[in-house]
């Protein structure tokens, strides 16, 4: 931990040292256009708006909507100026909107600067021409395209190598699943970057400079309503979804105060005292090991989702079955076995849910093929069932009302079942994983706060 | 825009005519603007230009979204209005007729008509009220200054347009279902207003843009691609909401299928609200909220201890009364966990609050009265009762449909709203209250219980708590 934390200052110290020099180097490009007052605004203030609508991508971190003025100032300013609109925007939006510290702020301009400055000489060494893109003739084309491509890649790979030294987890791995995600955004943002460069080159010679303010007005407009409109879609996508997950937390856990014992009776989840249920800690386990285990992000919030919902099906189980110790490893009375097969038939009609219920139905499958309701062995059980029996018994174990284990304890009992009742590999990912968290020799049980998100 | 309506027979007599004299006033209204507006001096360019804006028009109007509750929209506003400043309403209604034609190919002849009619008279009237007061075509690329002279002919140009075709279909819509034409408009087009009109500014830019020297169709594909991209996110913002209100729907049901007593009973209740609902012609996105509420509105029952108090004989304590007075606090607190929607944060909450207020201010938990309880929690008050007194589940003082409906009337305006009787009164006597299934189809559904009846409760005792709350559960 210590080593990484040390990696990390250093990395981000000699980024903000490289960024200031570059921005000191590329001073003397300025001499070479002229720049009103308005276009300077202009960028700056279409820069600063916009680097404040981001939206986060699946290998973690995030993606500022100023990808479009950037990249229009790479073409029609040139990378020098553009490279200071990007460092005044982004310690502008992260130090002053986000509050961030000033360190952080100060990486990630400078990282913007750095990048900019790589492009752009792309850009020209394409044979691109500053300040006068054409779009008719192959090479300048070439030239624009590739630029945008270098922006996109190198911008991802920014966020990318951030967020692993932050947070851990392979790069490469990280960086595949955001350069698609990534792609789709900084695609549309480019296509409006480009309109803003070619608006301005035609519409300023237009309006002359003696109204440049409302070319000012209209170039801004051009810019901001099209790129509001995609980060308003993108954002409400965003909190829906967000919001569901939130919804099936509450209906699980609801689910839970209605069957379970008087542990959790009368405390519903939107009371004060509410303390995390079996479902959720199910939950939160099983996407951290799933997430551990490098599973597509869209898997990991089916195994979640799985997760919250594992027992829904306990709602066909005669109460009187309910609420009884658990019994983790004896067998289970018939009828209690029905439930992982209703859970299944209540969730499969939502389609949605569909790899969720396939989770659920099989969440009592073993490895050995002993389990139920199919007796499915090994590879026929799917990945994210296994996960999930790993973190059910888990969790389980732990957090009994009648004989709570501490982690250790529990730890030896899974691992001793691993081959009979649970996939090994997923055992050792638990294993790395409470090891990790620090959860193993720290005794006391409960509060195992995962950081999940 | 466009009528969506499917072939049914109980339309009225009068749609057909109608459909069809729309089509031919469009026809004739297009034939006029081109032998005024197009004669002489037509240039060739005019014929590739438009053909652009022709297959943008059938591009974005392939691509709508759906949204909750049936409807869909596109972004085609934009390009409309586009190409109507740009060319004229004499060429943008061709290019409507034609975009039209190819979107609805394979639609019956007398729709078609109609909606190339309407389309043309709408880009007639827009194009028309635009010039009049003062909007010329040539001067777009002079830059923004030229906007402070036009810019009342060219919001009025929107709304024209925007009010014709409404109006147009609404009445189309309301022959076809026998429902008056304002509570038509009301429920489905008004509410839709701001939200198109904020698409005119994006057809103005794209004309402008189109307009500039050296750039033209280019720069309008530019500017279309974060468009198209913003349709993609939409649209999976838009399956997101549906997934969600299916699960919603499912695991509530499911969370009162373990109690025999509740089984179905959230259900029911939103299909009666619904109905009433939209006998009162609540706009499309409040029908949707009232729909959540339905579907919610009971969630703050899930205790594990509330078998228990409502299922005891005798009077509840006070302290049994207090939980029981507590479940729509409850319920709302959850719902506002559940809420689906930024700009609607806090409504179902509200309603779930809400439901078992009377207007006499009697109710619970806050004593409300009268028009401060929001119209959608009386609506919903009064489908939770009527199906509480109708439910045909097993076991239950059930009443007959006439019966109930008595018993709401002599309530009403002490307890319950008398518009939302009456509207649920109406409906049951045109028969077009959605009827409940039998309790064969109810064994034949869903997960049930292997157990029918947790506990001891087989017996069947009528649970004396809800036979004295006057039938409302």
């Amino acid at each position: 931990m210590a080593a990484r934390k040390l990696w990390l200052s250093l990395y981000v110290g000699a980024t903000i040292a490289a960024g200031v020099v570059a921005l000191a180097l590329s001073l003397p490009q300025w001499g070479a256009i002229e720049l009103g007052v308005w276009e300077l605004a202009l960028f700056i203030g279409l820069a600063g708006i916009l680097d404040v609508m981001v939206v986060p991508v699946a290998g973690g971190g995030a993606v500022a909507a100023s990808f479009a003025v950037l990249f229009a100032g790479l073409l029609a300013l040139g990378a020098g100026p553009t490279a200071w609109v990007a460092a005044l925007a982004v310690l502008w939006s992260e130090g002053v909107v986000r509050r961030r510290p000033l360190a952080r702020a100060g990486f990630n301009a400078s990282h913007s600067v750095l990048s900019l400055l790589a492009v752009g000489w792309v850009y020209q060494g394409l044979g691109g021409q500053v300040g006068q893109v054409e779009l008719g003739q192959w090479r300048p084309l070439l030239a624009v395209v590739g630029a945008a491509v270098c922006l996109w890649g190198v911008e991802t790979a920014w966020v990318s190598v951030a967020v692993a030294l932050e947070r851990g987890g392979r790069l490469w791995r990280r960086l595949f699943c955001s350069l698609g995600p990534a792609l789709a955004w900084d695609g549309a943002l480019a296509s409006v970057g480009l309109l803003l460069a070619l608006l301005y080159e035609s519409r300023w010679q237009l309006v002359g400079r003696e109204s440049s303010w409302q070319g000012a007005l209209f170039l801004g407009a051009t810019v901001l309503i099209p790129s509001g409109l995609l980060y308003y879609a993108y954002r409400l996508q965003g909190s829906l979804q967000e919001v569901y997950s939130q919804s099936l937390r509450t209906l699980g856990a609801l689910l839970e105060a209605k069957l379970e014992g008087p542990g959790t009776a009368g405390v519903s989840p939107a009371s004060p005292s509410y303390r995390a249920g079996h479902g959720e800690q199910v939950a939160r386990l099983a996407a951290k090991l799933a997430e551990t285990l490098e599973l597509p992000p869209g898997e990991v919030e089916q195994i979640r989702y799985a997760g919250y919902l594992h027992d829904i099906g306990k709602v066909g189980v005669p109460s009187g079955l309910l609420g009884r110790p658990r019994e983790q490893f004896a067998g289970e009375p018939e009828a209690l076995r029905l439930h992982a097969q209703i859970g299944a038939d209540i969730l499969s009609p939502i389609r949605f849910l569909g790899p969720a219920a396939e989770m659920v139905k099989a969440h009592h499958e073993r490895w050995d093929g002993l389990g139920y309701p199919r007796g499915l062995r090994q590879g026929d059980i799917p990945l994210g069932a296994r996960v999930l029996g790993v973190a059910n018994a888990y969790v389980g174990m732990t957090h009994s009302p009648q004989a709570p284990l501490n982690p250790e304890q529990a730890l030896h009992r899974i691992l001793q079942a691993a081959g009979s009742r649970f996939d090994p590999d997923v055992v050792e990912e638990l294993r790395k994983t409470l090891r990790d968290a620090g959860e193993l020799g720290a005794a006391p049980r409960g509060a195992v706060e995962l950081a999940t998100r | 825009m466009r009528s969506e309506t499917a072939a049914d027979n109980t339309h009225s007599a009068l749609l057909r005519p109608y459909l069809l004299l729309i089509g031919l006033l469009g026809w004739l209204a297009l034939a006029w603007l081109v032998r005024e507006r197009i004669g002489e001096g037509v240039r060739w360019s005019l014929l590739w230009e438009a053909g652009f804006f022709l297959g943008l028009a059938v591009l974005v109007g392939l691509q709508p979204v759906r949204l909750p509750g049936g409807a869909s929209t596109t972004v085609g506003f934009a390009v409309d209005y586009a190409y109507l400043l740009i060319f004229g309403p004499a060429v943008a209604g061709l290019i409507g007729l034609l975009s039209e034609t190819v979107l609805l190919w394979r639609s019956p002849g007398l729709r078609k008509l109609f909606n190339q009619g309407q389309v043309v008279l709408a880009f007639a009237g827009a194009g028309l009220m635009y010039e009049g007061l003062g909007g010329r075509y040539v001067e777009l690329s002079a830059g923004p200054v030229a906007y402070r002279e036009m810019g009342l002919a060219l919001a009025a140009g929107g709304v024209c347009y925007f009010t014709i075709s409404s109006l147009l279909i609404a009445v189309g819509i309301a022959l076809w279902e026998r429902r008056p034409a304002p509570g038509v408009w009301v429920m489905s087009f008004r509410w839709t207003a701001p939200r198109y009109l904020a698409l005119a500014p994006f057809g103005l830019l794209m004309a402008m843009v189109y307009q500039t020297p050296g750039l033209g169709l280019v720069a309008v594909a530019l500017f279309l691609v974060p468009l198209v991209g913003a349709r993609y996110a939409f649209q999976g913002a838009m399956e997101m909401l549906a997934v969600h209100r299916e699960t919603v729907g499912a695991l509530s049901n499911a969370l009162e299928a373990y109690d025999p007593y509740t089984r179905n009973h959230s259900e029911l209740v939103t299909r009666y609200a619904l109905a009433v609902g939209k006998e009162l012609h609540l706009p499309v996105p409040r029908m949707e909220i009232l729909e959540w509420a339905c579907r919610l509105h009971d969630i703050g029952k899930c205790r594990q201890d509330w078998e228990s108090i409502i299922r005891k004989r005798g009077k509840p304590t006070e302290r049994e009364w207090e939980v029981i007075r507590q479940h729509p606090v409850e319920g709302s607190r959850l719902a506002e966990k559940m809420e689906f929607l930024p700009h609607t944060a806090g409504e179902v909450a509200r309603i779930v609050r809400a439901h078992h207020e009377r207007l006499d201010g009697s109710g619970y938990p806050d004593g409300e009265a009268g028009e401060s309880i929001c119209l959608e929690a009386r609506v919903l008050g009064v489908a939770d009762a009527f199906e509480a007194m109708t439910a045909r589940r097993a076991y239950r003082g059930q009443r007959s449909e006439e019966e109930a409906i008595a018993e709401l009337r002599r309530c009403a305006g002490s307890q319950f709203d008398p518009q939302a009787v009456e509207a649920l009164a109406v409906l049951w006597a045109r028969g077009e209250l959605p009827v409940e299934p039998s309790l064969e189809q109810l064994a034949a559904e869903g997960p049930l219980p292997a157990e029918p009846v947790p506990g001891s409760a087989g017996v069947s005792p009528v649970p004396s708590l809800l036979g004295a709350a006057g039938g409302a559960s």
